[in-house]
């Protein structure tokens, strides 16, 4: 018995310490900071000095926060509505019966696997390039005098840029998930309706929508967490913090670790940087809640 | 399936479909324009990308050297490669007991423990870097390429947990059991039996791990901020910059490709595990 224990605690112990060392307590210990004022990262805590809800109160009356709030805002509805529709559609079409489903699937998830700023390079400095670009190319073929002129990269289209770009890359992983749900209803009901006589919009109406009541609220759960941590599409679309396509993530980093945007940091301090990381997690936290409650799981009892 | 013999109503059942090889069509043909041109640009002059001309002088291969010596990417590269692969390892070694035990051994406390687990994936990177950025300021450890190795293992452990539970939990009981009789010690069974019989699963998080590893982006850029210790991403970025001033557009395009071509060959090669790997993680609890 003694044996026993000390197997597990030996076979537990490195993963236990990485837990503890790496998120719990770091993440108590942002909790604390956000309500205190830090001057530099590297100050320890006695060097702290308590200042309540300050932080956050100052967060509300920032700008840029509040600017960062509202994109991500912009992000997480009118991002989720494009990722999630489009994955949904594409789902469906490759469920249907195509020839080729294995490889559909894996041309649609590939954007994932590769990296980021690879893949926003392309972007910025070949699609949208407004010399050579393959968008300027494309509409010119086409004739589209308008669409060819466009500015892609100009500060006030940048957003609706960046927004192109995310979606490309992220439809492929939540079609996965989608997939492998429409994969688990079992063709007898899609036997069935056939034979009632139901089209392809009936069937995805009344079969696969409400089957995959729970497949599509994990995609939700889970594109909210990818929005609330928006930053890598956010930085490289913007190589000075703009206005356009700053997050609240963004924000934290520059305020932090970033090199001085200038005036709007330079008031603030690490606890802000803290509390902008507190008020990220809480988004997520009560989207998740707001979720449960307007769509129950089925299995939770 | 049932159409098989009837080659006709298969061909018109396929009709059905062109609305939806249309769009797919139209993706793929935007992805492969995209990806063949970044190839064909990193092969050609900066002159020629601009004169809508690419490939017209033969392939420049000195773009490629261009960029590894001159801008530094094969030294991110080399980084790359090491904090993936050291990653890869460690988070196998430490991630493997652990599930181990929590698939198998019932003890008091187990919930907690799982929660915990559960708990710790859900913290967003956020709410960590900043504590962590004071932690490996007080040991001593900025600066040194052991940071970066050191998180990237411990912030993927809880995957790898959550992940290889499910692989041991398929495994017989009966394969304990007997090497128990045959004398092995718990450790033995688990290093010398269980632990070979989990491979399928290891292999798939270990490609999932050098993957995201090798595309992480936020830790690398605040943990390795500096020319020797930068990652493929961050080197990439700082290129990117860079270019602005040289205008060498076609070193930079090389540099895309050098950064996507591991993964992407991976994938190329892998992608049906990937993509089991993916499904079975998400849709699975």
């Amino acid at each position: 018995m003694r044996s026993k224990k000390w197997f597990v605690v030996r076979f537990l112990a490195p993963a236990m310490l990485c837990l503890l060392f790496i998120f719990l307590y770091p993440a108590v210990r942002t909790v604390m900071m956000s309500f205190y004022k830090v001057g530099f990262i590297t100050d320890s805590m006695k060097d702290w000095e308590f200042l309540g809800l300050a932080n956050y109160v100052k967060l509300m009356n920032s700008p840029l926060f509040r600017q960062s709030l509202w994109n991500i805002l912009k992000i997480w509805i009118g991002g989720g509505v494009v990722i999630l529709s489009l994955s949904m559609l594409f789902s469906v079409i490759i469920t249907s019966g195509i020839k080729g489903k294995n490889f559909w699937r894996a041309m649609l998830y590939l954007p994932h696997i590769i990296s980021s700023v690879a893949l926003v390079t392309m972007w910025m400095q070949y699609v949208y390039n407004n010399q050579y670009g393959l968008f300027k190319r494309l509409f010119e073929l086409l004739h589209w005098d308008a669409m060819a002129q466009f500015q892609w990269t100009a500060p006030e289209n940048l957003f609706l840029a960046m927004m192109i770009a995310y979606s490309y890359a992220g439809v492929g992983f939540y079609m996965l998930i989608m997939v492998a749900g429409i994969d688990g209803i079992s063709e007898d009901y899609y036997e069935a309706s056939r034979i009632e006589g139901a089209g392809m919009w009936q069937q995805f109406r009344y079969i696969t929508l409400p089957m995959l009541k729970d497949i599509i609220k994990r995609c939700i759960v889970l594109y909210s967490a990818a929005a609330a941590g928006f930053f890598v599409y956010s930085t490289l679309f913007s190589f000075n913090t703009e206005n356009a396509t700053v997050t609240p993530m963004v924000y934290m980093y520059e305020v932090v670790f970033g090199t001085g945007v200038g005036s709007s940091s330079a008031e603030l301090n690490v606890g802000a940087g803290a509390a902008a990381g507190v008020l990220i997690m809480l988004l997520v936290l009560i989207v998740n809640a707001v979720l449960n409650r307007i769509i129950p799981s089925e299995d939770a009892q | 399936m049932k159409n098989y013999r009837n080659g006709k109503k298969e061909w018109k059942k396929q009709v059905r479909f062109i609305p939806g090889y249309l769009l797919l069509g139209i993706w793929l043909a935007f992805t492969v324009v995209m990806i063949g041109w970044i190839i064909l640009a990193s092969l050609s002059t900066t002159k020629e990308i601009f004169g809508n001309e690419i490939m017209s002088s033969g392939i420049h291969w000195e773009n490629y050297a261009n960029v590894l010596h001159k801008h530094k990417m094969s030294v991110y590269f080399a980084n790359s490669i090491i904090y993936s692969l050291s990653g890869c390892v460690g988070i196998i070694l430490i991630a493997s007991p652990a599930a181990y035990v929590l698939s198998r051994i019932t003890f008091r406390g187990k919930p907690i423990v799982n929660n915990i687990f559960v708990i710790a994936m859900s913290i967003p990177s956020v709410m960590l870097v900043m504590p962590l950025f004071k932690m490996a300021t007080s040991l001593g450890l900025i600066g040194s390429r052991w940071t970066l190795i050191i998180l990237y293992i411990c912030i993927n452990v809880p995957f790898g947990v959550f992940f290889l539970i499910g692989f041991f939990m398929s495994l017989p009981r009966a394969l304990e059991e007997a090497a128990e009789i045959d004398g092995c010690t718990p450790d033995q069974a688990f290093w010398r039996i269980m632990f070979p019989l989990a491979q399928p699963g290891i292999v798939t998080l270990t490609i999932f791990n050098f993957i995201t590893i090798w595309n992480e982006y936020f830790m690398a850029l605040i943990f390795a901020n500096k020319t020797e210790l930068r990652t493929v991403s961050t080197g990439l970025q700082a290129i990117v910059q860079s270019m602005k001033y040289s205008g060498d557009w076609a070193g930079l395009f090389a540099g895309v490709v050098i950064v996507f071509l591991p993964t992407f060959l991976i994938y190329i090669f892998l992608s049906r595990k990937i993509i089991a790997g993916v499904t079975g993680g998400a849709v699975k609890e």
